[in-house]
């Protein structure tokens, strides 16, 4: 197990170099910099500036000490844009916002998901089955963007039940509807994924041995049969997470919540490669450690997969 | 006869399907007495598994029983479930026939049995533990304590299936039913199990139903036997009135088709011809093929080879056909690739017409196909589903025969759908459409259009029912006899291997143990692996079985990685060293024509030592 | 387990019963007894009419501006056929229905195109790479198992804001998303068909290997292909709208169904409801329609329980 996880280590590191270098070569095939304007700078001031976020430097020392400062201090430097301000302070006010929201988007998808899967799969071909597999298929063409807009229109509009965005430090009110936004198409899909696998797994020869056995249905199911169904389950939680992070983006646009999404929109309008990179490499970051978690999730599960 | 145990009376089973309804068993009644084994016997599709699961009322969920079950006086039928499951596993067991997929992945060995003790008796920690290694034990389970630990997959086929057997036993059942507990496990495993089975029968007085299409399996094992066909039950009776005094035309034809290792005459059926002295045209010398098998552990973990075929020489005349015979992994399978040069050789020649072709490129050996063919085992995954078995059966002469115009390949498909006893007008169906044996008959057409000098039967009999089975090799030997194919037949069925070939040749773990004329190795077997074989088939005769003195292999077939394992007839030059180069034991002629390998004395042979 | 069996019966029965039929016309027959599917598709060939020949019907250029409504847009704007705005004005006095229109098609091109590319590269990626097999597949396949890890929708915003927005940009950034998932499905088709025992049959009949891969793989992999291809199209839809929403993807005056729903969502608190709705409603139809006939043609095509 402890090379299993040694082993993905060892892939993670370059993949998130290989993004590092790729967003950095980006950044210089840009047609005109970040201080390129209408109206253009005094030359002296100019220079500061450019001496400043080390944009006189040659390209290749640039990039080491972007890459040496990243890995090694964890500061994506200063923001050109917020003028005061390092890349780290930004993320600092967001991350915590997209995290309280991003966390409990992924645990409502997985737990109603699951749910919702389970029951329907047990209850194959009742008005319960229709009602989840309805369910399924409606909410899985209900993308956060569009999720967004008709939940204000509902819960704000028409009947003013909840405040339309904003973030007032994490209050419940304010925390809903980015949740359910985010977390509605996949739970659909968790949802139609568990009852597919579920059904497999019951109509599989060892479920049969195990009723042979003379165990009572329900140990059967939680015991017996949980545990293979949820194994593309697992697999798909992680790319629901990696679009819960980027769907966290709508989110922040459609409520005003201020979470990294909304600096990351900003700063793409305004060109704040230094505010762009430091969250894309934040989220890369993110990602592969998901994945990561997933990966021995599963391998924990199935025993086939211990390397 | 005493109170049965289980009596079914009037079973129908009904499936409700998209294509409407299927009746799988209509109106079946049979009785299991204690200490009894009854055999239930029949082809694929004869409702023989569907009756079993009714009386446990484990039906799939669209299938429903009607008529009566009783047990031990109870009503399966009307049970509730809460009664249902305190006689399930406790009072009446199963054994499935696929032992792969029939214990959850998940969860270890001990897990799943414990739990049983658990629900059925209230028993749990040590002394849960101490009845389940008890019984892993009585089926003969090594280390029984560490197995608890494992995972099924962590165990052989073999192992699993004495698992299921110790699962299904653990409460001491009344009545135990076993659907093909064998079918998937080779024969030298299947004589343990069936062992094992006929023990526990007498020492627990457990009822026991047998299912299975394997009617030597039925002789050694039942006392009573009832027949099915489609559903319905064609004849029932003692063991000895059914094998020596069949009434129905089914059970009849049904014994007529089984092949049998104890003697070779097929009464009107045809039979080879005799071989006439000629130079070989395949000659195969020393054959090595090896895989690089990467290995668990470390970063990077490490590769070893697998040797799969392990220095094997034979010839082949013209006309002839060799057996070869072997266990699963023995490389017989990968000894026809090679030979063809679909898989390369790492050592060796392979000699056809007198020119060495091993190491042959693929644009090279284009130019042989039309001579070398092979008909594979399961005959739906060797078509292309998206071909027409003209399309399949063309395809050789679409390479090999350019002079032939389109009209003119149309009508030799149709001449050889004939040959193999299809319809011609079956040119434009799909495999799908076909059934096993039809499918087969097509694979052998495409082998035989382009009239090679060389066909190869992978296992190509074995995926099908035993009476389809006997249509097929009178097919392959007619085929001979008009041709002149010349055949290596590979198969793990030493009864039908007996029937189509002139020599035989048993394989070990990618080596020769055995070479001869088939009536020597039969009656005359010398390597203790080849007694064991042949011990192992069961015989479709009653009386010959309950006489029989079985040769047992002890243990199930060890890893081909580990090379000690070779050399596990001849333990006294082993080296204790997974890894070690071992002592290869030499060939010895001990008479003409019958080539052994030294070993050591073991199931009743005398042992030999080249000189 | 259950369903074996059952074939064996059927296959007892005199083949005189059974009518030769191919796995297409099989596919086709369950396809269309698919009521969901068949709708679905239906729906989407009307959209695509309507994307095609829809402006025809509109009275106003997509990107003309209607200034005698200017500034009461709430009333004067309203969906109306006497005015000849079907769907109402945008925020900015252009007629709706000739955006919808125009987003429609776009939307359903960008879809399109970008499923053609993906099923295009990933199907012949995935396909060399199963069918190479050894240690150039284990390479080629690590690097798509590390691009995907990679947060490409981040990526792609980077690169529409270094290199400007335009259609050609993401075109660009989705096809080099897109095609992962399908070079894995390709792949591991590929080598489950490569082990089959007709194409060994056929290695072992002298069939040249690239006739192998032509007649052998290709059209054993084409049912699969159909069907992601399909369930693709959708999604790139749905990537799209995803971006354009942000304001980041297709640039005025071109339009797509998602830059819609963003414009329209802004424009909520004003009373202005018709222009979330119009262009939601066509977006999710042909989202609907676009799974459903995926779904139809998986179930067609990838039958199970056969």
């Amino acid at each position: 197990m402890l090379t299993f996880i040694v082993k993905r280590l060892v892939i993670a590191v370059p993949t998130l170099l290989i993004l590092i270098l790729f967003s950095f070569a980006l950044m210089f095939a840009a047609p005109g910099g970040p201080f390129d304007s209408e109206r253009p700078l005094p030359p002296e001031v100019m220079a500061n500036v450019l001496e400043r976020y080390g944009l006189d430097q040659p390209y290749w020392k640039q990039m080491f000490d972007y890459v040496k400062n990243v890995v090694f201090h964890f500061d994506f430097g200063p923001s050109f844009q917020y003028r005061d301000r390092t890349v780290n302070d930004v993320i600092a006010q967001g991350f915590p916002v997209t995290l309280t929201y991003g966390a409990w988007s992924v645990l409502v998808a997985v737990i109603v998901g699951v749910s919702l899967g389970v029951a329907a799969a047990l209850r194959q071909n009742t008005w319960l089955d229709y009602l989840a597999v309805g369910i399924t298929i409606g909410a899985q063409a209900l993308p956060n963007f569009v999720m967004a807009p008709i939940l204000v229109l509902i819960f704000t509009l028409w009947l003013g039940w909840l405040p339309g965005g904003g973030w007032n430090g994490g209050q419940w009110d304010h925390v809903i509807m980015p949740v359910i936004a985010l977390s509605t198409s996949y739970m659909a899909s968790i949802a139609r994924i568990t009852r597919s696998s579920m059904l497999e797994i019951l109509n599989s020869n060892f479920i049969r041995t195990a009723r042979a056995k003379g165990l009572p249905m329900r140990r059967v199911i939680w015991r017996h049969a949980m545990k293979p169904a949820m194994l593309p389950v697992i697999s798909y939680v992680g790319v629901a997470i990696v679009g819960i992070i980027t769907g966290s983006v709508v989110v922040d646009v459609a409520f005003s919540t201020g979470g990294i999404g909304q600096f990351f929109v900003n700063s793409a309008f305004n060109r704040d490669y230094a505010v762009i990179m430091g969250i894309t490499v934040l989220v890369g970051a993110l990602t592969i450690l998901f994945n990561l978690i997933v990966d021995i999730l599963y391998a924990w599960i199935d025993p086939k997969i211990r390397y | 006869m005493t109170q049965p145990i289980l009596s079914v009376k009037d079973l129908a089973v009904t499936f409700e399907t998209p294509d409407g309804s299927v009746n799988a068993v209509k109106g079946v009644s049979f009785d299991v007495a204690p200490g009894e084994c009854l055999g239930i016997v029949g082809e694929s599709g004869s409702g023989k598994s569907q009756s079993a699961l009714a009386a446990m009322q484990l039906l799939a969920k669209n299938g429903a029983a009607t008529g009566a079950i009783e047990f031990a006086g109870h009503d399966m039928l009307a049970m509730p479930q809460k009664q249902l499951e305190r006689i399930r596993g406790a009072k009446m067991s199963m054994i499935f026939q696929d032992p792969l997929t029939a214990l959850t992945p998940q969860l270890t060995v001990g897990q799943q049995m414990r739990e049983i003790l658990e629900v059925h008796e209230g028993l749990r920690g040590a002394a849960a533990d101490a009845r389940c290694i008890e019984w892993l034990e009585k089926v003969r389970i090594p280390e029984a304590a560490r197995r608890m630990r494992q995972y099924p997959h962590e165990l052989s086929g073999g192992m699993r299936q004495r698992v299921m057997i110790a699962m299904a036993m653990l409460c001491a059942p009344e009545l135990l039913l076993a659907d093909e507990p064998t079918t998937a496990l080779d024969v030298t495993v299947q004589a343990q199990v069936l062992e094992l089975m006929d023990d526990l029968r007498r020492e627990t007085n457990t009822g026991i139903a047998l299912i299975t299409h394997d009617m030597g399996v039925v002789a050694r094992m039942c006392q009573r036997i009832i027949v099915m066909r489609k559903g319905e039950i064609v004849e029932a009776g003692e063991v000895d009135q059914i094998f020596y005094n069949p009434q129905h035309e089914y059970t009849k034809m049904l014994l007529a088709s089984v092949p049998r290792i104890d003697q070779v005459d097929r009464g009107a059926r045809p039979s080879i011809d005799p071989v006439a002295p000629q130079d070989p045209i395949l000659k195969v010398d020393d054959l090595k093929v090896q895989f690089p098998i990467r290995m668990k552990g470390g970063l990077f973990g490490r590769t070893k080879m697998l040797r799969a075929v392990d220095g094997v020489s034979f010839d082949l005349r013209p006309g002839e056909t060799l057996g070869v015979v072997g266990e699963s992994g023995c490389g017989k399978s990968t000894l026809a690739r090679g030979v063809l040069n679909l898989i390369p050789a790492s050592h060796g020649s392979v000699a056809w017409l007198g020119q060495d072709i091993s190491g042959w490129e693929r644009g090279k050996m284009r130019g042989l196909r039309k001579d070398l063919q092979i008909v594979f085992q399961d005959p739906l995954a060797s078509l292309n589903p998206r071909m027409t078995i003209g399309a399949s059966i063309a395809e050789p002469l679409q390479l090999h025969r350019r002079d032939l115009s389109r009209a003119e390949r149309t009508d030799k498909v149709r001449e050889m759908l004939t040959n193999v006893g299809l319809d011609p007008n079956m040119i434009n169906r799909y495999p799908h459409e076909l059934s096993g044996g039809q499918n087969q008959r097509v694979g052998i057409a495409r082998a035989i259009i382009t009239e090679p000098k060389l066909v190869i039967c992978d296992e190509a009999v074995s995926a099908l029912d035993v009476s389809v089975q006997a249509q097929v090799i009178d097919l392959l030997i007619e085929l001979q006899k008009k041709m002149g194919l010349t055949m290596m037949f590979i198969s793990h069925d030493l009864s039908v291997v007996r029937e189509v070939s002139h020599r035989i040749m048993v394989l070990y773990l990618g080596r020769v143990v055995e070479y001869a004329d088939r009536d020597q190795i039969y009656s005359n077997a010398t390597h203790p692996y080849t007694k064991a074989l042949i011990s192992a088939v069961p015989t479709p005769d009653p009386k010959i079985e309950r006489a029989k003195t079985r040769t047992l292999l002890e243990g199930d077939l060890p890893s081909p990685l580990d090379t000690r394992a070779a050399l596990r007839f001849m333990p006294s030059k082993l080296v204790d060293d997974p890894d070690a180069d071992q002592y290869r034991p030499k060939m010895v002629e001990v008479a003409p024509n019958h080539v052994v390998a030294e070993h050591d004395p073991a199931l009743g042979s005398a042992g030999l030592i080249a000189s | 387990m259950f369903g074996t069996r059952h074939a064996e019966t059927l296959t007892d029965a005199p083949l005189e019963a059974v009518k030769g039929r191919s796995l297409w016309q099989d596919a086709r027959g369950r396809f269309l007894r698919n009521k969901a599917a068949v709708t679905g598709l239906i729906v989407l060939i009307a959209m695509t009419l309507f994307a095609l020949f829809g402006g025809l019907l509109a009275k106003y250029e997509p990107d003309f501006v209607d200034f005698s409504l200017m500034g009461a847009n709430a009333f004067r704007g309203v969906p109306s056929f006497e005015t000849g705005h079907y769907f109402g004005v945008d925020q900015d006095g252009r007629d709706l229905y000739a955006r919808v229109v125009q987003g429609t098609g776009i939307s359903l091109l960008v879809g399109v195109v970008g499923a053609f590319v993906a099923v295009f590269v990933g199907t012949l990626y995935g396909a060399v790479s199963g069918y190479i097999g050894g240690r150039t597949d284990q390479i080629m396949m690590r690097i798509v198992d590390i691009l995907l890890s990679i947060p490409f929708m981040f990526v792609l915003i980077l690169m529409l804001v270094i290199f400007g927005r335009s259609l050609l940009m993401l075109f660009i950034g989705i096809g080099l998303i897109s095609w992962l998932n399908m070079a894995r499905i390709a792949r591991g088709q590929t080598l489950t068909i490569k082990n089959k025992e007709f194409v060994e049959a056929a290695i072992a009949s002298g069939v040249p290997t690239f006739t192998i891969i032509l007649r052998h793989i290709v059209p054993n992999l084409a049912g699969i292909v159909v069907v992601y291809a399909t369930l693709l199209v959708p999604e790139i839809i749905l990537f799209e709208s995803f971006v354009s929403y942000l304001g980041l993807g297709v640039q005025e005056p071109n339009t797509s169904l998602g830059a819609l729903i963003n414009l329209g969502a802004r424009q909520m608190n004003n009373g202005t409801l018709w222009m979330l709705l119009f262009p939601l409603a066509f977006f999710l139809t042909t989202l609907f329609a676009f799974f459903f006939v995926g779904d139809g043609l998986r179930d067609a095509l990838d039958p199970k329980d056969r």
